[in-house]
């Protein structure tokens, strides 16, 4: 059977195009999950790796600060801009549910 | 995977300038919780899905969306929400919503227009919408809920991608999934497509350096847990960064369901389609002399129509 290669330019050679080259696109190798069902084998792999330490390094690094802009920057002004649009005319507009 | 789109409704707190709804008059503005539920189960019965899209308008307006997403995990679904993220950012809002489900079946995929909250809150109609979408974003990580920022490639931002890399890099750190993908111009009038439609040799150089950065961020920090190119076509980049690319839009659902107003009845039904085939496929005379047509994640038929032939690039064997 041939094999399909195309050139690219970048690398300076010829890439073999195979089946499983398009597909998925790409994650960091420890973590390779299927970009159509990643919610599905890929979090049991997420949550045994990276997720147990990560969720140190979220708690101790950059939450911290991204908190206190949660509180000192956007809720002030967010707030009254959005009780103040979408939220009066948007619900008295939706009907359905339960 | 057998998967089913379900929208619940067409309301929006946002006005997005390319929202792809089109003529929402005909649309109802939501279906009853008992009704969604009921299309769950059809498609789990007749069609065997085993995934779920659940979309819009906006799905967190629905106040049933909690009991949907128990529903559909209960009964072994995985769901992917797509939503805006915007009510996200109220906490205790986020905590009720998935309290007590399965966080290992559900995801979330959110755009962010821009980096620039100005640009965001331009394309959203809504003031202040890009910092609530973070803070949503930043909310659903203390859930424990996995999700994808999406950003659809325009002439308003094709120009800022690598900066945008870097922008999700720095708010969300390893947390978030990353999806770069061309745009639908479905539902939009001709002058509003020419506002925004960006050819693929334009988007190129700046698409090829925020995948750069990707690589290097990969190297140096472990980078993103997924990094998707989607709904553009193979030749829009080198052959080097084909590895990026996936199928997402290109072929078919298993049912299609959204609530529509019935114009005989008044009444509000939710309508539904099976073995819907998305709008994104080979349309192009070029594409079909390609040798990787068939890998190719394709264009949407609206890109076709608006650029015409020249849009793309047959690639020939080496």
């Amino acid at each position: 059977m041939d094999r399909l290669s195309v050139f690219s330019e970048k690398i300076g050679r010829p890439i073999a195009v195979t089946d499983g080259m398009v597909g998925g696109g790409i994650s960091t190798g420890a973590f390779r999950m299927e970009a159509a069902s990643w919610s599905d084998g890929g979090w049991n792999n997420y949550s045994g790796s990276w997720l147990d330490n990560g969720w140190n390094n979220y708690s101790d690094g950059w939450t911290d600060s991204g908190w206190n802009n949660y509180s000192g920057g956007w809720v002030d002004s967010g707030w009254n801009n959005y009780s103040g649009s979408w939220s009066d005319g948007g619900w008295n507009n939706y009907s359905g549910g339960k | 995977m057998n998967s089913m789109y379900l929208a619940v409704g067409y309301s929006c707190n946002h006005h997005c300038f390319f929202c792809p709804i089109g003529d929402k008059s005909r649309k109802a503005k939501a279906a009853s919780t008992e009704d969604l539920i009921e299309v769950v189960d059809r498609g789990i019965r007749d069609d065997h899905i085993d995934h779920i899209t659940i979309s819009g308008g906006e799905p967190t307006l629905h106040p049933g969306l909690h009991d949907i997403l128990a529903h559909c995990t209960e009964n072994g679904l995985r769901a992917t929400i797509l939503t805006n993220g915007d009510r996200f950012h109220d906490r205790q809002f986020t905590h009720d919503l998935f309290e007590s489900l399965d966080h290992s079946r559900i995801s979330v995929v959110s755009a962010i227009h821009s980096p620039y909250p100005g640009l965001h809150d331009h394309v959203t109609g809504s003031a202040g919408s890009q910092e609530r979408t973070i803070q949503g974003l930043k909310n659903l990580i203390a859930c424990h809920i996995p999700f994808t920022v999406k950003q659809v490639i325009s002439r308003w931002n094709f120009r800022d991608l690598p900066e945008f890399v870097r922008f999700v890099y720095r708010e969300f750190g390893p947390y978030s999934a990353l999806t770069l993908c061309g745009m639908d111009f479905c539902g939009m009038n001709e002058a509003d497509t020419r506002e925004v439609a960006v050819s693929y040799s334009e988007i190129r150089p700046n698409l090829e350096k925020a995948l750069d950065y990707i690589e290097e961020n990969r190297e140096t920090r472990g980078g993103f847990p997924l990094v998707t190119v989607a709904d553009l076509p193979l030749c829009t980049v080198d052959p080097y960064y084909w590895k990026y690319f996936a199928m997402v839009s290109r072929g078919r659902l298993k049912r299609y369901s959204a609530p529509y107003s019935a114009a005989e009845t008044g009444k509000d039904e939710i309508r539904s389609s099976e073995e819907v085939w998305n709008d994104c496929d080979i349309y192009f005379q070029q594409c079909r002399e390609c040798c990787v047509k068939d890998q190719c994640p394709g264009t949407w038929r609206s890109a076709f129509e608006h650029f015409g032939e020249t849009a793309v690039k047959a690639f020939h064997k080496f």
